[in-house]
């Protein structure tokens, strides 16, 4: 199993924690941020990217907003009030999560 | 290196070929590209413009485009959805909530005459509900609905979902007021206390559905020129 397959389902709550950190973050800039905060370990692609923000935005747990910046318009993503209370119980659950595989590949110090 | 608008430009054509033809979901991608290649450029000066465009497409293959496209057309609906919602209860504030429920208690207060037609029992609640739903479109909305509608220089998908509903929706509306004002035509009178019932509570809900549905279209409508400026003639 590659790393991608292994972080896939654990990108709802990385971008909500980046977005809950950072306020508002275009689609390009939470990538790159990824990556760096990551070392390089990370890398999302554009095809997981954007349908899961859409797919936030349309749950209502992102809003957009765009902005001219001099030749070109960008779309900012920020958490709304219910993001980010989902925020909340996204990073809670992967907290759980992260526990039960500890528990799976190291019984006894647990 | 900062790209230039006709360089841009060439990425929205891009785009396009790509099949992401719709304005909205095009300036996140085209914005993406730009971003993308104007880092990765800085790193090898010597490239052209057109190597980077080659870089981008192996860094961002075509599938991934489509993929990005599919999906964002499933989200829209539901994206659409939440939009109305919002609205529509932004709209049923107080005071509002509350003369909805005071017109429905007035429409069963009228006494039901069996010799007048029934569009003369509501004409005048008709009436109203017809100056205020212009008075919402035109003076408070500020024609948005139609200037969007002639405005609009680019495809926008959430906005083509949007008229696909308003279209429903009209239609629905249309078809109820041309059954209630069929009497202009035909001798529309009755004394079946069923249908007279029906008639006094399915009334103010149309009533309620029309008013809220033009507030909730002109709030849209506004949204969609406030995210996309640049899609639309004098902005």
């Amino acid at each position: 199993m590659n790393k991608s397959s292994l972080y896939k389902g654990c990108l709802e709550p990385i971008l909500m924690q980046l977005l809950q950190k950072h306020g508002r973050m275009y689609g390009y800039e939470m990538t790159q941020k990824v990556k760096e905060i990551t070392k390089g370990e990370l890398h999302i692609t554009e095809g997981a990217l954007y349908p899961l923000l859409h797919r936030l935005e349309a749950e209502g747990l992102l809003e957009v907003e765009t902005e001219n910046i001099g030749n070109r318009l960008r779309k900012y993503y920020s958490l709304t009030k219910n993001g980010k209370k989902q925020t909340t119980v996204a990073i809670e659950e992967m907290k759980n999560f992260m526990t039960t595989l500890q528990i799976i590949l190291h019984p006894k110090t647990i | 290196m900062k790209l230039r608008q006709e360089q841009i430009n060439y990425l929205f054509s891009y785009c396009s070929e790509q099949g992401i033809i719709h304005y909205d979901v095009q300036i996140e991608m085209v914005d993406h590209f730009t971003e993308w290649i104007e880092l990765n450029w800085e790193k090898q000066p010597d490239a052209n413009f057109m190597n980077m465009i080659e870089q981008a497409k192996k860094a961002i293959p075509d599938n991934e485009l489509k993929d990005i496209i599919t999906q964002k057309e499933k989200f829209l609906k539901k994206e659409l959805t939440g939009h109305y919602h919002q609205e529509i209860l932004s709209f049923f504030t107080v005071p509002k909530i509350a003369l909805s429920v005071l017109l429905v208690a007035i429409f069963y207060a009228i006494p039901w005459d069996p010799e007048k037609d029934i569009t003369q029992h509501f004409s005048i609640f008709i009436l109203i509900t017809n100056f205020y739903t212009l008075y919402l479109v035109l003076w408070r909305g500020k024609n948005i609905i139609v200037k969007n509608k002639d405005e609009k220089m680019f495809p926008l998908l959430q906005y083509e979902k949007l008229i696909w509903l308003g279209k429903v929706v009209f239609i629905s509306h249309s078809c109820f007021f041309l059954i209630f004002y069929s009497s202009f035509f035909f001798d529309f009178k009755t004394t079946n206390q069923y249908l007279i019932y029906t008639i006094k509570t399915m009334l103010p809900f149309m009533i309620i559905s029309i008013v809220s549905w033009y507030y909730v279209q002109v709030k849209i409508n506004k949204k969609i020129r406030e995210l996309y400026p640049t899609a639309f003639a004098n902005n």
